[in-house]
């Protein structure tokens, strides 16, 4: 697989750098609404559903 | 249990009336603001052309408003996500105060790209045909990532005290207190939420601090990806930024003064922060200074012909008036005041910052102006030239006045100074507050 | 593969704007009016620029024929945000009007100055409107959307047309774009530059020949012939 050609590909075409974008600020959605609901939720301290702790982790 | 804090009182004092003067207040920013929307129905009818802008000046007042309100936003995040990680205790009062400056400004600054676009109504081509290529989608992630992460970082830290207007302000007309019952998402006040928000806004802190360092760099380079001469320089991305820092920080000294003065809240809001605001401003000038004569003394000693031409129209030229007035407006002046005159005045504080306002929103003007009125084809072309018409300064307004709109209503609904993160105890640990709201924690400037 | 270019010789051009007036009637470009012209709003698809070297009475004028020099590695496809400009597989940078939306970061990223922004929906005056180009290629382009010059693409697509309807193969000669073919002092030539034989390959190694800005990596596709 041509790694070069793959890169390329993403910064050239119309498209792909949409489904980075839907998925950085999508996930950044997702990941902020769990975040809040666990710092809220206390009642089930016993099973709090434990998203990573570093929001950085979204940058990815 | 509630947090303890000795000011709750004084803090949520401004919520509980509107005033004739807040409805007069509104109403005029409105005006304004709609006077700005039916300029911007205008343009959107007729076409650009009803702008100043031509060719080649294709960019004008709107991208500098789009650059200086997302540095006007770089205030927030910087106070309230740099200085926590910090350690800077003092911050506390003025932490939420700041982060409204972020949140308020940062849609106008994205809402300036969008007026600034021949067709809006394809703005949705960004998200269907996306190019990773061009900066303006580096931009367009950045800055969406960025206003998200303001709202959650902003609501989460706010989200003790929305509970507190719940609980106490049950004499609020209905659809408020409904409202903080929504918003408040049944926060009770345990202290396991309470050590896992303090977790949660300690982590935030490090990516928002990553984010704002990411946000205003990717905007300059909006202008230092092109090979124009006076943008293609690899200083853009920290000069901006550090503008960004030193305008944000200063409307943070304007807003806190206007706080105290209109809710009384000078004994949370005391002298003491202003001084350390002071200092913080000093070191920002100097480092906006040494900017200024990095990127100039490289562009001037080189003498490279197109980027003098550039140059030149700044120091001496066409927007030699501009460049000189912005130097003395963000330089000379502010300095004196804060070394000679600011400690312990409020009001020449915010001379001084106001001062900082408008020479920083000259200088994304001068950033971006001179380059385009001298292209590269300046010898065969002709200088370009630019003012901006009537649609583009009634926008302009429109963007401040919204900001300071919503800033003002949210004042009133909203505490506007965090009332458990200046509380001397909070619920469960004793938690030994983070500042001491007293006066004299000042004195140590 | 083809690979179209143009080579101007400055020492035959003597400014006539014929190809100016001709590359407005092919592409259909709106007319700006005095006022708007006078802002910079015209919009010229081709446009004839003196250049004025010394003082009188040591005077030298250049005269510069400027199409779209539609580079190799061109400025403007490299920063739109949805590829509404992009280059064809024959090297010629052209726009999607449908989808471009109008921020111009590419007409500030184009150090040539070459492409032209709606400022309004574009107008003609009647006498002119009846004889527009009828070729849907180059229907008007709405307000708020990027124009350039386009190699008059269009006459590609027709030449090909004609030679398949007189059932002979394309040949690189057969396509001129209008400035070329309404060239008053022959100035102007056009063809394929990856074809070692054709004229325009030939010239573009002549000794006098240079492209605009060289030095910013662009590698455009109109060669110019230096005058004297």
């Amino acid at each position: 697989m041509d790694i070069g050609a793959l890169v390329h590909a993403f910064f050239d075409n119309a498209g792909p750098g949409s489904v980075l974008f839907i998925l950085i600020v999508g996930g950044a959605c997702i990941f902020y609404y769990f975040l809040t609901r666990w710092i809220v939720a206390t009642e089930k301290r016993d099973e709090p559903t434990t998203p990573e702790e570093q929001p950085e982790s979204m940058d990815a | 249990m509630e947090p303890k804090n000795q000011h709750t009182q004084t803090i949520l004092a401004p919520i509980r009336k509107v005033s004739k003067g807040d409805y007069l207040l509104w109403g005029a920013l409105t005006a304004l603001l709609l006077s700005g929307l039916v300029a911007w129905i205008w343009q959107y009818i007729e076409g650009l052309g009803i702008t100043g802008m031509n060719r080649p000046v294709y960019w004008g007042v709107y991208i500098t408003n789009f650059v200086f309100f997302i540095g006007l936003a770089h205030s927030g995040t910087f106070i309230s996500a740099i200085l926590r990680i910090a350690g800077q205790s003092w911050r506390a009062p003025l932490t939420r105060a700041a982060e409204a400056i972020t949140l308020f400004s940062l849609p106008f600054g994205a809402g300036s790209i969008i007026i600034d676009m021949g067709r809006p109504e394809r703005l949705l081509n960004l998200v269907f045909y996306g190019r990773y290529q061009s900066p303006i989608l580096w931009d367009v992630t950045a800055v969406s990532l960025y206003l998200l992460s303001s709202v959650v970082f902003f609501y989460l830290s706010l989200l003790p005290d929305i509970a507190m207007c719940r609980d106490r302000l049950t004499n609020v007309p209905h659809w408020q207190h409904r409202m903080y019952e929504i918003l408040a998402l049944g926060w009770n006040h345990d202290s396991e939420q309470y050590h896992r928000l303090e977790k949660v806004l300690d982590g935030m802190a490090v990516f928002m601090t990553m984010l704002v360092v990411t946000v205003h760099t990717v905007v300059s380079w909006l202008f230092g990806m092109t090979v124009q001469p006076g943008w293609h320089t690899a200083l853009i991305g920290p000069f901006f930024l550090l503008g960004a820092i030193l305008s944000g920080t200063a409307a943070v000294v304007i807003v806190l003064a206007l706080l105290r003065k209109a809710y009384r809240l000078e004994k949370v809001l005391h002298n003491g922060l202003f001084n350390s605001l002071r200092k913080l401003l000093i070191t920002f000038v100097l480092g906006w200074l040494y900017m200024m004569i990095a990127e100039y003394l490289t562009i001037g000693y080189s003498n490279m012909t197109e980027e003098m031409v550039v140059l030149t129209d700044k120091f001496s030229g066409t927007y030699a008036t501009m460049f000189w007035s912005m130097t003395v407006f963000v330089f000379v002046i502010p300095l004196l005041i804060f070394i000679f005159k600011g400690k312990n005045s409020v009001g020449w504080m915010v001379f001084a910052s106001v001062l900082i306002n408008i020479g920083m929103w000259m200088e994304r003007y001068i950033v971006i102006i001179p380059t385009e009125i001298s292209p590269r084809m300046l010898h065969v072309m002709g200088q370009g030239s630019y003012l901006p018409a009537l649609p583009e300064i009634l926008i302009t307004i429109a963007c401040f006045a919204g900001l300071i709109l919503l800033y003002a209503v949210f004042t009133r609904f909203f505490p506007i100074i965090p009332i458990w993160e200046t509380a001397e105890e909070l619920p469960g640990h004793a938690h030994s507050t983070k500042t001491s709201p007293a006066p004299s924690s000042a004195s140590s400037d | 593969m083809l690979r179209w270019g143009m080579v101007i010789d400055l020492d035959k051009c003597f400014a006539c704007q014929s190809c100016t007036a001709a590359c407005r009637m092919e592409n259909n470009t709106p007319v700006a009016g005095k006022d708007q012209a006078d802002m910079g709003r015209a919009i010229l698809w081709n446009e004839v620029l003196p250049f004025v070297e010394g003082e009188y009475p040591n005077v030298h004028t250049t005269i510069l024929p400027r199409p779209c020099m539609h580079c190799d590695e061109p400025s403007c496809v490299k920063v739109c945000p949805v590829q509404a400009t992009f280059m064809n597989e024959e090297g010629t940078v052209l726009v999607n009007y449908d989808r471009c939306i109008g921020c111009r970061m590419c007409t500030v990223a184009c150090p040539y100055a070459v492409r032209y922004f709606n400022w309004y929906a574009p107008e003609w005056p009647d006498a002119l409107k009846e004889h527009l180009n009828p070729d849907p290629e180059v229907a008007p382009r709405p307000k708020g959307v990027v124009e350039k010059c386009t190699f008059c693409v269009q006459r590609l697509r027709k030449a090909r047309e004609e030679a398949e309807a007189e059932g002979r193969t394309f040949n690189a000669t057969d396509y001129t774009p209008a400035c070329v073919e309404t060239c008053t002092g022959r100035a102007r030539y056009f063809g394929d530059l990856n074809d070692p034989n054709s004229l325009v390959s030939k010239l573009s190694h002549s000794p006098r020949a240079f492209r605009m800005f060289e030095e910013l990596g662009t590698h455009p596709k109109v060669y110019y012939l230096k005058q004297g």
